[in-house]
């Protein structure tokens, strides 16, 4: 018998999915393995915390996991786990105090650094975004989904991801071409 | 406003991607989930040993409460002579014949009330 994990590795994932939903410990493993290094992307880019995002990482592969039996079409599954994540962070920053639909006119709730000698990088910049706004502009930029995915995504109203998206991606802008990030 | 994105952002989203390694968070996800289930499995086998203790524990008390209710709910009220005339009234004549006849009389009351 061929060893499991190499075997796993040459799978298409429809497969693998199938197989970790009977249970099959080995073919999860091998969606982690497969996974992880996207999904802690995402969370980097929405936490702008290397530590919360493998942990929050973690949680949504935890979730997968529980609730993969109930996955009836394994060709969504790509969309699935992107749910399960984007539902992760949402719940996450909701226990954290984050008013989930706040208007844009709160205006950042992290101060731009000071020093603009410091090593200013995305995750700094997106940090300077209110919750709402930086997720959307994750889902935008670095998930590449468009405004109705992401309304679907997060359960914003269409013209709030709209305003979050243009809005968002100006301030953006503005704090990295202070630092020379961007130009 | 359409889902056009900007070029610089997108070029440093895409910079911003890293090659994150792989096995000791693979094996930590594995770990949780292994022990998830060993605490699981635990727990089912805490409350099966529960019932199994509590089914040993209580199993005379509740044989005695048991026979000392369906002892009191069949006794006459009215002691009769004859079997068959104490058999034929014990509909009425018990504990659990007048309690039947109190909830009936409930429900029927409350029935022409609600209506």
């Amino acid at each position: 018998m061929p060893d499991a994990p190499g075997y796993y590795a040459q799978g298409p994932e429809a497969l693998i999915v199938n197989l970790a939903a009977r249970g099959d410990r080995d073919a999860f493993a091998e969606l982690v393995r497969r996974r992880q290094p996207w999904l802690r992307n995402l969370m980097r880019r929405l936490s702008g915390d290397a530590t919360l995002a493998d942990d929050l990482a973690q949680r949504v592969f935890l979730k997968v996991w529980q609730k993969i039996r109930k996955l009836r079409q394994v060709d969504r599954f790509a969309g699935w786990i992107k749910q399960i994540a984007v539902n992760e962070w949402i719940d996450h920053r909701r226990k954290q105090g984050t008013v989930w639909h706040q208007a844009y006119e709160d205006e950042s709730q992290a101060a731009p650094p000071q020093t603009p000698a410091a090593a200013i990088d995305l995750d700094a910049a997106l940090a300077t975004l209110p919750d709402p706004v930086r997720t959307c502009i994750v889902l935008a930029y670095h998930e590449r989904l468009s405004h109705p995915e992401i309304t679907e995504l997060t359960g914003l109203p269409a013209g709030t991801v709209k305003s979050h998206i243009r809005r968002g991606s100006q301030k953006l802008r503005d704090v990295l071409e202070g630092y020379g990030g961007a130009s | 406003m359409s889902d056009e994105r900007d070029p610089t952002l997108e070029s440093l989203f895409a910079a911003a991607e890293e090659p994150l390694e792989d096995a000791q968070f693979t094996s930590a996800v594995t770990d949780k989930v292994s022990g998830r289930r060993r605490r699981l499995i635990a727990g089912r086998l805490g409350v099966l040993g529960m019932i199994l203790v509590l089914e040993v524990l209580l199993q005379s008390p509740l044989q005695q409460s048991l026979g000392v209710a369906a002892d009191w709910l069949g006794r006459p009220i009215v002691p009769l002579e004859g079997e068959w005339l104490s058999f034929a009234l014990s509909p009425v004549n018990t504990a659990a014949g007048v309690l039947g006849a109190v909830l009936l009389a409930i429900h029927l009351f409350l029935r022409s009330v609600l209506k």
